[in-house]
């Protein structure tokens, strides 16, 4: 190895690094860019009507809608979460974790198939009903799962040594583990909520969507995802610009669920 | 091949936290310098700064200097440095997606050599200084999971040696090894050392007496006291060093 | 005695939590079964020549999935390509490069680019995307590469192109989480070994930390890939909606999610309806497919523990 070979060799090296780095930095830029993007328009475009009454309608379908989806999934979710704790290493939580993870991601365009099938078909009619159901069955699994990797993460020598106690394995687990949960617990809830709220494909053929106010369960509601869709398919340029503001409104509740996840996570690390 | 390592002052912190305070030593030209102290006294801290390996942790900083043939390693570019100075790890690290000759190749193909039988004469070279060429020249182009991990590290030894070092660094080579394959270890780092400057930690006293001709002691990232193992370990003139060896230390 | 009931109320716990379990599978048989039921007439229609039907006329009864399949596969795997380049070397830039506070900042807007609803990435697409798209980025590909067959075609905005461009947006965020933890996870002492033999960084990332985790990188390719298949809105409001098969990456086309979002409530006779549901039994099975085999390729380079 002839030294000066040598000194032009890593000259080389370093400028192929530094194009290298170069290169990165320009693919980091770029997956920001549409972050950046989409929030510029939503904000520039979408504010002139925020304060219209337009929004009212759909954007209590929505919290209600999301809200009952929680009233399933919440309980059912952690009993899931629990179950797959509590049993690991069999074979059947194998099977129940997969399903778990499957049904919490596929296409949700799937789930709304399958709710139209179920609950609208028997029921008679589109409703909000429907679409809490729709969002709740992807919400039980993704809850079950995160509540799962919580428990297993976080708690499992806390209940080592409440069984050491000589508590009962049920005592040990409710009274002891879940105080600590709450936190994580609520963390799982809020994200879960905001994938929720975002969700349009599995309302489609549940919820439907009107422009009246939600009259009552059973009656097709309208949601802030189901009426920025409609807006943006509108010819109407008016209502087209009207499904920015709904995008800015959901966006900004899902930016206040954020950040009520941050604070708690905040005070637990203090 | 080898030449002395002269080390002036060297302070090493990660963050705020000072691990070396003032180290200064010399590692005298074909010869072995062997390292000794007690866990987080700083061993590993003070040959990671030797081939400037310490920089590249985040946060971590350094203070003095290091000098190999008249020259200032730290006002050289770190690619030069570690072309000038090995390093062989204390669990076997070769590369694991690629092949016995690949790992030695490793070094050359990354200093531009392109010239296959270059190449190939230098990794068997390589291979027969660390001992290992008889065990491995029928499984050149097997993968390295194939070796045991005594062969692993000779394998390492191998790669490190590759690229023609002046000096080898080896930290506690053999602490994750059986009691054969550290045999090994030891007896080829008597042979590589009429050949280079070596430096070896090791937490095992008695071999650290026997292959030794310079030993350094740490405590808590000070150099306490070096000199010929049969002083140091017969009469040191440090009551901590004393203290070390008979066991009420650390 | 005393005993007995504690262990008597372990068991009931334990049933109790069995029924969830037992819900939740019931859940996913629903879903089969649905699909399946819903299927049964087109399947026994039409057999395999569905999926290799080329026309998909409902006025004329005639039902062919494979514009669907074509327009699928084509648009996610545009975005699988643009996702894997910038998303990987994302994570090399986070894990390899970064400086931490930059790493914790760009950490917190990748995970608002996560939490950004599809719906609204499909607004952004058709009004801000598209119009570039056929303005200035389809019109710029075509002389410059016009060449190729992919990028020689009537120019509309809408198309197969901008449903790539945005599942590769919607796909970066899972991309670049999981590749980041697996670039997290690579040993500090194999990186060691390389930076101790003279290694650039760049030699440093070709030489140990991709092949230690390409493996799991695949596996988290595979995984949005598999959620790309079946996104409905975001395609639906910028693939233009077309049913038919074409090399030009710039014409309109459609998928299978997107067909069912428009036309699923429109069906007006039984078989056109259980077409659509075939059309979801297909989209659930290629789903299952890319979602176990990521999941395998996943927990074979990480034990037990769960990346996502
Ligand atoms: N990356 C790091 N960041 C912060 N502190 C570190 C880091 N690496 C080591 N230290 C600290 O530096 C001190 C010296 O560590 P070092 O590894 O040099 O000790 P050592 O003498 O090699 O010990 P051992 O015999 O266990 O290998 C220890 O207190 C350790 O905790
Ligand atoms: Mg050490």
């Amino acid at each position: 190895m002839r030294e000066e070979q040598f000194i032009r060799a890593i000259k080389r090296r370093k400028r192929k690094d530094q194009w290298y780095f170069v290169f990165l930095l320009f693919m980091g830029f770029l997956s920001l860019f549409p972050l950046f993007s989409v929030l510029y328009y939503v904000v520039s475009k979408g504010w002139f009507d925020l304060f219209s009454a337009g929004f009212l309608k759909p954007t209590v379908g929505t919290l209600e809608m999301v809200l009952i989806a929680m009233v399933f999934a919440i309980p059912l979710g952690t009993g899931l979460g629990l179950y797959l704790y509590e049993s690991r290493g069999t074979r059947m939580v194998t099977v129940v974790r997969y399903t778990a993870d499957l049904l919490s991601g596929i296409p949700s365009i799937l789930i709304g198939m399958a709710v139209y099938a179920v609950v609208v078909i028997s029921t008679g009619t589109f409703s909000l009903f429907a679409g809490s159901v729709a969002l709740a069955t992807f919400s039980i699994p993704y809850l079950g799962r995160e509540i799962e990797d919580q428990l297993i993460a976080s708690t499992s020598a806390i209940k080592e040594g409440a069984l050491a106690l000589g508590a009962t394995n049920t005592r040990a687990l409710l009274q002891m583990v879940m105080p600590v949960m709450t936190r994580p617990l609520i963390v799982a809830i809020l994200f879960s909520m905001s994938r929720a709220m975002g969700e349009t494909a599995p309302l489609l053929f549940t919820t439907l969507g009107n422009h009246f106010w939600p009259i009552g369960l059973m009656s097709p509601a309208s949601t802030l995802s189901l009426q920025i869709y409609f807006d943006a398919l509108s010819p109407n340029s008016f209502v087209q610009s009207q499904a920015w503001t709904g995008a800015l409104i959901l966006i900004a509740f899902i930016i206040l669920l954020f950040l009520v996840a941050k604070w708690i996570t905040r005070e637990e690390s203090k | 091949m080898g030449k002395s390592l002269v080390v002036e002052s060297l302070s090493a912190f990660y963050g705020k936290q000072q691990i070396l305070y003032h180290v200064s030593m010399t590692m005298p030209e074909h010869q072995v310098t062997t390292i000794i102290g007690p866990s987080g006294a700083g061993k590993s801290t003070f040959v990671r700064c030797l081939n400037r390996l310490h920089e590249t942790t985040p946060n971590a900083r350094m203070e003095g200097s290091v000098w190999l043939d008249h020259q200032n390693l730290y006002e050289l570019d770190p690619i030069i440095v570690r072309r000038k100075v090995g390093m062989v790890f204390q669990a076997p690290n070769p590369f694991p997606t690629r092949t016995v000759f690949e790992n030695v190749a490793a070094g050359l193909r990354l200093n531009g050599i392109r010239n296959k039988s270059i190449i190939s004469e230098q990794v068997e070279k390589s291979l027969q200084l660390s001992s290992l060429w008889d065990e491995v020249k029928n499984s050149l182009h097997q993968p390295v999971w194939n070796l045991t991990r005594g062969q692993q590290q000779r394998l390492c030894i191998a790669r490190a040696l590759a690229i023609e070092p002046s000096v080898l660094i080896l930290d506690e080579p053999a602490s994750t090894l059986d009691p054969l394959s550290s045999l090994k270890i030891e007896e080829l780092v008597e042979e590589l050392k009429s050949h280079y400057t070596i430096v070896l930690v090791t937490h095992n006293l008695q071999q650290a007496a026997r292959v030794a001709d310079l030993t350094a002691l740490f405590l808590d990232g000070e150099l306490v006291e070096q000199g010929s193992p049969a002083e140091l370990f017969t009469r040191p003139k440090d009551k901590r060093t004393e203290d070390y060896l008979t066991g009420r230390f650390g | 005695m005393n005993n007995m009931r504690k262990h008597d109320s372990d068991r009931l716990f334990a049933g109790t939590l069995f029924l969830f379990a037992v819900l939740l599978i019931l859940l996913g048989l629903i879903m089969v079964s649905v699909m399946i039921s819903g299927s049964w007439k087109s399947i026994t229609a039409f057999d395999f020549s569905f999926l290799s039907g080329q026309i998909w006329n409902p006025l004329r009864h005639s039902y062919g999935a494979l514009p669907f399949l074509y327009g699928t596969f084509v648009s996610s795997l545009i975005g699988l390509i643009l996702s894997t380049v910038v998303g990987v070397g994302t994570a090399i830039l986070l894990t390899q490069f970064g400086h931490i506070k930059y790493v914790k900042i760009a950490t917190i807007l990748l995970d608002a680019l996560a939490a950004i609803p599809s719906v609204v990435y499909g607004l952004w697409g058709l009004f801000v995307l598209v119009p570039w798209l056929r303005n200035t980025g389809e019109p710029l590909l075509k002389t410059e590469l016009g060449a190729i067959p992919f990028f020689n075609g009537q120019i509309w905005g809408v198309g197969l192109l901008a449903a790539g461009l945005i599942l590769g947006i919607m796909m970066l965020p899972t991309i670049i989480t999981v590749s980041r933890k697996l670039l997290d996870n690579v040993p500090q002492d194999l990186q060691d070994g390389a930076i101790a033999l003279g290694a650039t960084r760049t030699e440093k990332v070709r030489m140990v930390v991709l092949p230690y985790s390409r493996v799991g990188i695949l596996g988290a390719v595979l995984l949005s890939f598999g959620r790309a298949l079946g996104e409905a809105i975001a395609v639906t409001l910028v693939i233009g909606n077309s049913p038919t098969i074409s090399t030009s990456l710039f014409e309109p086309g459609d998928s299978l999610a997107s067909v069912l979002a428009n036309q699923f409530l429109e069906a007006s006779t039984h078989l056109y309806l259980s077409s659509l549901y075939e059309i979801g039994l297909v989209l659930l099975i290629v789903a299952v497919l890319f979602h176990t085999a990521s999941k395998l390729l996943i927990w074979r380079v990480s034990g037990r523990a769960r990346i996502l």
